[in-house]
């Protein structure tokens, strides 16, 4: 009776509304019926909060007319991430559920009714698999333990030992993850992975998750964002949940958290990360963590959690150099089937710099390119495909453009490095200036050195061998320079 | 219930299709990377920058992918500056397809910027593609949150050209004939050199003339434009 009515709405509203917006709001909205009531669910808030302003009052209408005049309760509720997640994979799902659905902690227990207008759902189901996950995904791979929770590992398996590409930057992180992978628990506990953006540090971490799973597919993994972690506590802490959010985090085998630097700040979150913390370790269980930043450098976070993660092994993943970023290149290429010319790769790597994310989108560019183009890659195709980002560069790294960057990172004036002052304050940034110019430009000695107000090129030669030295013995500086190298290039 | 706009964009401009969009030879490449978006068999990530033409692409690609029964949600960032971020986003991984608008609106706004990172992570795991836009690439976007920055690295970056004059006029005689209207390319020009040079003023002035000249009953000319503009 009551889908009979709702879907005489449907066909009314799809009368009366354009196309995109019947297919944007009310096609989205889930049916839950029962004697003189309807439940309409929206997949979020943002979509129930628009029907509710726009349609809900023509919707009631409706319902009240097809109703024959039977008083009928229309409600408007937001449906869980799962019951969303069914209604993507299964246009029309079940009206009942038969099977477990916990995936995490925090859909482990029911909502209470009328909280956020949601019906505790009967019995949870399952997500075997999304039918639209991405091919380097593994299938939503799920590994029951006890107290019935199930682990989603979130895995990615493309992101392998064997498709990550080793050199000097990361040689060490390499090592030290083979070893974790080798020893779990037992090796380096936790395992702390640090350095700037898009260097690899998530590609090694899943590398161990997926080799501790292949030699022991009962293993629980659980790869998650720290972002993950602190929504799955507040959604544990809403929902009451919380003792079924620590049995989670505190049963797998192998805990894999990315991008810890997101804790910053967050005080209830890093409380309870910190006995999870506590108790993987004390359970011999592996941790393994990363981070933008060496941990004593992560602000708004506990001293306490900062001393923990220096207990097992801290290593830094640096930039790739040239040869690594065209041993990259050649990989991903191989990868895709592509080939890929050495010349090639080189004019590519020697252009993207700044980390192997960029190197990735770039590739893929001149992939496309290649492909639109019936072509295959080759020096002249890469400037036709990537002519705007060279210009770009061209236009960017330039003598003025290296001064101003230096002068507002160090908050002094351009005409500081131009000037004959040789203070400590202004004659690093100017030494800072002109090692970055030597780098990053193609400027002769004698060019640079007379771009900084008139000085020799021994001047220029000093201050790059003396940042040299600097980068090697002072993390301040070491720092600085590849602030200084990621604001100039990307 | 009167089917009035909305006074935000979110839904689509069901006019915004791959059909109806002239296609420069410097464009070629972007709308068939935005099919494959659209179909679900190109690439997962990717960014389109540019001015002229962006919007309608960004609909059009929504619109083939709904046509093809892909759930698909469009974002138009900068008008929904005033929402709270993870409220328009959440759960927006849970579509096929997802596509973001005016990203240079929300350069600067830590709260959008975690909440597009957190889609991304979340897209990242699951089958969700998507496509992002601005008016600039990502390098010139004034991004604060690294990781976010670091993340449209890696999406492939296809910039619209802006359409040489001939390619105006060209997109000019499409519109028209779309439309059903007889324009030789010496009327389009004449249209072109009076009045304001973008296409959607252009079309504008193609959507009067095609008003006038029903109304009229005559073939539009260059002494009828003429006459009908006041030119």
């Amino acid at each position: 009776m009551s889908d009979a009515i709702w879907q005489r709405c449907l066909a009314v509203l799809q009368e009366e509304l354009p196309a995109q917006q019947f297919n944007t709001w009310i096609r989205p909205l889930r049916l839950e019926a029962g004697e003189g009531w309807l439940r309409l669910l929206a997949p979020n808030r943002f979509v129930k909060d628009w029907v509710n302003d726009r349609f809900f009052a023509r919707i009631e209408e409706l319902v009240a007319e097809f109703a024959g005049g039977q008083g009928f309760n229309v409600e408007l509720a937001i449906a869980d991430r799962q019951q969303s997640a069914m209604a993507r994979q299964r246009p029309t799902p079940p009206a009942s559920y038969g099977e477990d659905l916990s995936q995490s902690p925090a859909a482990t227990e029911s909502a209470p009714a009328g909280d956020e207008g949601v019906a505790p759902v009967p019995a949870p189901a399952i997500i075997q698999s999304s039918t639209a996950a991405a091919p380097t995904t593994t299938p939503q791979r799920q590994v029951e333990v006890e107290g019935g929770i199930r682990h989603q590992s979130s895995l990615m398996e493309g992101y392998t030992f064997e498709t990550f590409v080793e050199g000097k930057s990361n040689q060490l992180a390499r090592a030290a993850a083979s070893q974790v992978a080798e020893n779990p628990g037992r090796a380096y506990n936790p395992l702390f992975l640090y350095g700037g953006v898009g260097l690899g540090k998530t590609h090694l971490m899943h590398a161990v998750g997926n080799s501790l799973v292949q030699q022991n597919p009962n293993a629980r993994v659980v790869y998650l964002h720290s972002e993950r972690f602190v929504a799955d506590m507040v959604k544990a802490l809403q929902l009451n949940a919380i003792n079924e959010f620590k049995r989670y985090y505190r049963s797998v085998d192998a805990l894999l958290i990315d991008d810890i630097q997101f804790f910053s700040g967050k005080e209830r979150s890093q409380e309870e990360f910190f006995h999870t913390f506590n108790a993987l370790l004390e359970g011999g269980q592996q941790m393994i963590l990363t981070c933008d930043r060496y941990p004593k450098e992560i602000k708004g976070l506990e001293e306490r959690l900062k001393s923990r993660f220096g207990w097992g092994l801290t290593v830094a993943v640096e930039p790739p150099e040239l040869e690594t970023r065209v041993a990259i290149l050649l990989k991903k290429a191989e990868q895709e089937n592509i080939p890929l010319p050495s010349d090639a790769a080189f004019f590519i790597a020697q252009r993207v710099r700044s980390n192997v994310r960029e190197l990735e989108g770039v590739l893929k560019r001149v992939i496309a390119s290649s492909r639109f183009m019936a072509k295959p890659i080759d020096i002249p195709l890469i400037k036709e495909s990537l002519k705007d980002l060279l210009a770009l560069q061209d236009k960017q790294v330039s003598l003025d453009n290296i001064q101003r960057t230096v002068a507002e990172y160090y908050k002094i004036k351009i005409a500081d490095l131009m000037s004959k002052r040789r203070s400590r304050s202004v004659a690093r940034p100017r030494q800072l200036a002109m090692a970055l110019s030597k780098e990053l430009t193609n400027h002769s000695l004698p060019e640079i050195g007379e771009g900084f107000g008139g000085r020799d090129h021994t001047t220029v030669l000093h201050a790059c061998r003396k940042i040299k030295e600097l980068r090697d013995a002072d993390a301040d500086i070491r720092e600085d320079y590849k602030n200084l190298i990621r604001l100039l290039t990307t | 219930m009167a089917s009035t706009q909305l006074p935000l964009a979110l839904s689509l401009d069901t006019e915004a299709t791959f059909d109806n969009y002239y296609v420069a030879p410097s464009q070629q490449l972007p709308v068939a990377v935005l099919k494959g978006v659209a179909t679900g068999q190109g690439e997962k990530l990717v960014y389109l920058a540019g001015r002229s033409g962006r919007r309608h692409l960004l609909q059009a690609c929504c619109q083939l992918a709904d046509a093809q029964g892909r759930s698909v949600r469009y974002i138009p960032a900068a008008e929904l500056l005033d929402y709270p971020a993870e409220m328009v986003l959440e759960d927006a991984d849970l579509a096929d397809l997802v596509c973001i608008d005016g990203l240079s609106a929300i350069a600067g706004r830590s709260d959008w910027e975690v909440a597009l990172f957190s889609l991304y992570n979340r897209a990242l795991g699951g089958g969700c593609s998507l496509l992002f836009a601005s008016t600039d690439v990502p390098d010139q976007l004034a991004i604060e949150l690294p990781d976010l920055a670091s993340r449209l690295q890696s999406f492939s970056v296809y910039r619209l050209s802006e359409l040489s004059e001939d390619e105006r006029i060209a997109a000019l005689c499409h519109r028209a004939q779309i439309m059903g209207l007889d324009i030789n390319e010496a009327l389009a020009e004449f249209i072109y050199r009076r009045c304001q040079r973008d296409l959607k003023a252009l079309f504008g002035v193609l959507s009067d003339l095609d008003r006038h000249s029903l109304a009229r009953q005559r073939r539009l000319t260059i002494p009828f434009v003429k006459e009908i503009m006041s030119w």
